[in-house]
């Protein structure tokens, strides 16, 4: 036998052939089996390295993400209804959600601004319920709505009406689950051609939608998501404007042995390659700097423009890319203010009224003017999204500041 | 996550009126169990996976015709025995499966399905524990080199951690974890084999 053959089994699980054996490598099967029967020794300890890697692959499977491809072949059976997936939450990632809602709760009984209480900060005071708005034009929240451009160009409006298949691309259908949120599904057959797909929130807009691969995306207002209808290449790319938040599916593919499949998303000169993780994506082109926030798992986050190389996130972290394309990394991020958007919240933290009001305008689809000196002050505190503008701005009215609506246009006036 | 007893009867029973959301709660709750135990018997993640998900469609194709169980986790043990060694029933037959069929061989009787639960239990419980006595940068890479199949190469390029530093890492992570779990695989193959 081959003298160089590792026969311990931290040995044969540090050997990458090894490995494509017990992932059902049919090449390294024979290389290894053969190897085997030649040394009862090797092969008592292969055996017990490929228990150790099942048992091991076993105990890190993530039965969340399972159930969600469960979910998938449960719907395409038609065995029971399963019209309405409520996609389970990985339990360290509930703590944050709890948060948000509990808080958000909490704006909604009392009606106040919760304020940080920090020095140079506004404290934006008690609403008065029951007072009468000031304003004579009003505006709704923003709504679960988004255009879907196919790759022959028809483009599909989806808003909040009916619910089931809303187009065919080959071999791929696509269906519309709950309110603000579609789904791909392929028949299983290997397509040929790669089809890309765009789906584009207006300003006023938010939607919800899984990729092919099982990776969910969130697109906030004015924002837009391009990828493939099948991820078929090395990597799974995507490009996208505006502000987006990514749960990143985990794919080894097993038609191509387990290999994993990283994800990338480009923006620009910016480019972040991901393995399964949360992160939001905030490249809004009226904002100064692009961000990426990372809540949990690890992304590399590049920028071409830069000299410097491509940095590590950890979770917590957040990188920007400034319009001289200059990466920076900021630590110990506000997560609650970063994911307020996708919580269904406007979450502010010492924020000037200028990017308060980019916000609101991209929300209730409203251009913002500004009239005379406005007070560079902070303010800090939380609302619903889901309210009337009026709610909204009578917060801010009262650390003196006016507005009067337009049609589409929102004066602000000191 | 505990559920109680009471909680998984619940959850059954909505499951045999066609609330899929209880079966995917049941499947979320005893899906690593159910992994961990298939593996021992067939050695394969593969299999073990498809016949998981083969169980629990059959269950929702026959949702209507599903009676209580007294034992949910017993019962989906016996249901995956069944599958993997392709015994005759009723997975094959589409009739409805009641509980006294899912243990009708002469090999599986309720009572062993109760000790094959209890030797699962044990052997995640283990390797929980020796999961637990690695450091997080060792875990980390533990999970992208087992989970996510990366090769060195690529380990490098997601953590910037060189290939060598992660081949020490990882081989240093895999003396604890085979010295922590020595009697375990041991107890394991014999188990294993015992079924070839």
């Amino acid at each position: 036998m081959d003298k160089n053959e590792p026969k311990r089994i931290d040995e044969l699980l540090t050997d990458d052939s090894f490995l494509q054996y017990c992932r059902g490598d049919e090449a390294e099967k024979l290389h290894w089996e053969k190897q085997m029967a030649l040394d009862p020794a090797l092969k008592e300890a292969a055996e017990k390295a490929k228990q150790l890697y099942e048992l091991l692959c076993s105990e890190l499977t993530d039965p969340a993400v399972e159930s969600l491809t469960f979910r998938q072949l449960l719907q395409d059976k038609g065995y029971m209804n399963t019209a309405a997936p409520v996609p389970s939450i990985p339990a360290q990632r509930r703590r944050w959600i709890w948060a948000a809602a509990s808080i958000f709760l909490l704006s909604i009984l009392s009606g106040v601004w919760l304020y940080t209480g920090k020095k140079n900060t506004d404290p934006i005071t008690q609403m008065q319920p029951g007072k009468p708005a000031p304003l004579q034009n009003d505006a709704a929240p923003g709504k679960n709505t988004a255009t879907l451009i196919l790759a022959d160009g028809r483009s599909v409006l989806l808003d909040s009406t009916g619910n089931g298949e809303i187009a065919n691309q080959g071999p791929t259908q696509i269906v519309k689950l709950q309110e603000g949120q579609i789904l791909y599904k392929t028949d299983g057959s290997k397509t040929t051609d790669i089809l890309y797909n765009t789906m584009q929130t207006p300003r006023g807009g938010q939607y919800k939608l899984i990729l092919p691969d099982g990776t969910k995306v969130w697109l906030n207002a004015a924002s837009s998501i391009r990828y493939p209808t099948a991820f078929t290449g090395n990597e799974r790319r995507v490009s996208i404007t505006g502000e987006v938040y990514f749960e990143v599916a985990k794919v080894s593919d097993p038609a191509k042995q387990g290999k994993f499949q990283p994800f990338v998303v480009e923006k620009d000169e910016m480019r972040i390659e991901v393995l399964g993780t949360y992160f939001n994506v905030n490249t809004y082109e009226d904002e100064s700097d692009m961000k990426v926030t990372l809540l949990e798992g690890s992304v590399i986050v590049t920028s071409a423009g830069s000299e410097a190389p491509g940095v590590k996130l950890r979770p917590g972290q957040q990188a920007s890319v400034n319009n001289t394309d200059a990466l920076s990394i900021t630590n110990d991020i506000d997560l609650e203010v970063v994911m307020a958007w996708k919580n269904g919240l406007f979450d502010f933290n010492r924020a000037d009224i200028k990017a308060i009001m980019r916000q609101i305008g991209r929300w209730y689809d409203l251009e913002i003017i500004y009239e005379g000196n406005i007070p560079t002050r902070e303010f800090s505190g939380k609302i619903t999204r889901n309210t009337n503008l009026s709610n909204v701005l009578r917060i801010l009215e009262q650390s003196n500041i006016n507005f009067s609506i337009e049609g589409k246009t929102i004066m602000v006036k000191p | 996550m505990k559920n109680s007893a009471a909680d998984i009867t619940g959850l059954w029973e909505n499951m045999t009126k066609g609330n899929s959301d209880a079966m995917l709660a049941l499947y979320e709750y005893y899906y690593n169990d159910l992994l961990s135990y298939g593996i021992r018997l067939c050695g394969s993640l593969h299999t073990a996976k498809d016949a998981i998900n083969d169980v629990f469609l059959h269950l929702a194709e026959q949702h209507k015709n599903l009676k209580p169980v007294k034992n949910v986790k017993a019962y989906l043990f016996a249901c995956i025995r069944r599958k993997v060694f392709c015994l005759p029933y009723a997975i094959d037959k589409m009739v409805p499966i009641d509980e006294a069929s899912a243990y009708d061989d002469a090999e599986t009787s309720y009572e062993e399905m109760l000790v094959a639960i209890q030797q699962s239990d044990d052997i995640r419980t283990k390797i929980q524990l020796a999961l637990a006595k690695l450091t997080e940068r060792q875990k980390e890479l533990i999970q992208l080199k087992y989970f996510q199949n990366l090769n060195y190469r690529q380990i490098e390029t997601v953590t910037g951690i060189s290939v060598k530093t992660a081949y020490n890492t990882i081989y240093n992570a895999l003396r604890v974890l085979e010295t922590e779990l020595r009697g375990l695989l041991f107890s394991i193959s014999l188990l294993f084999s015992s079924f070839l």
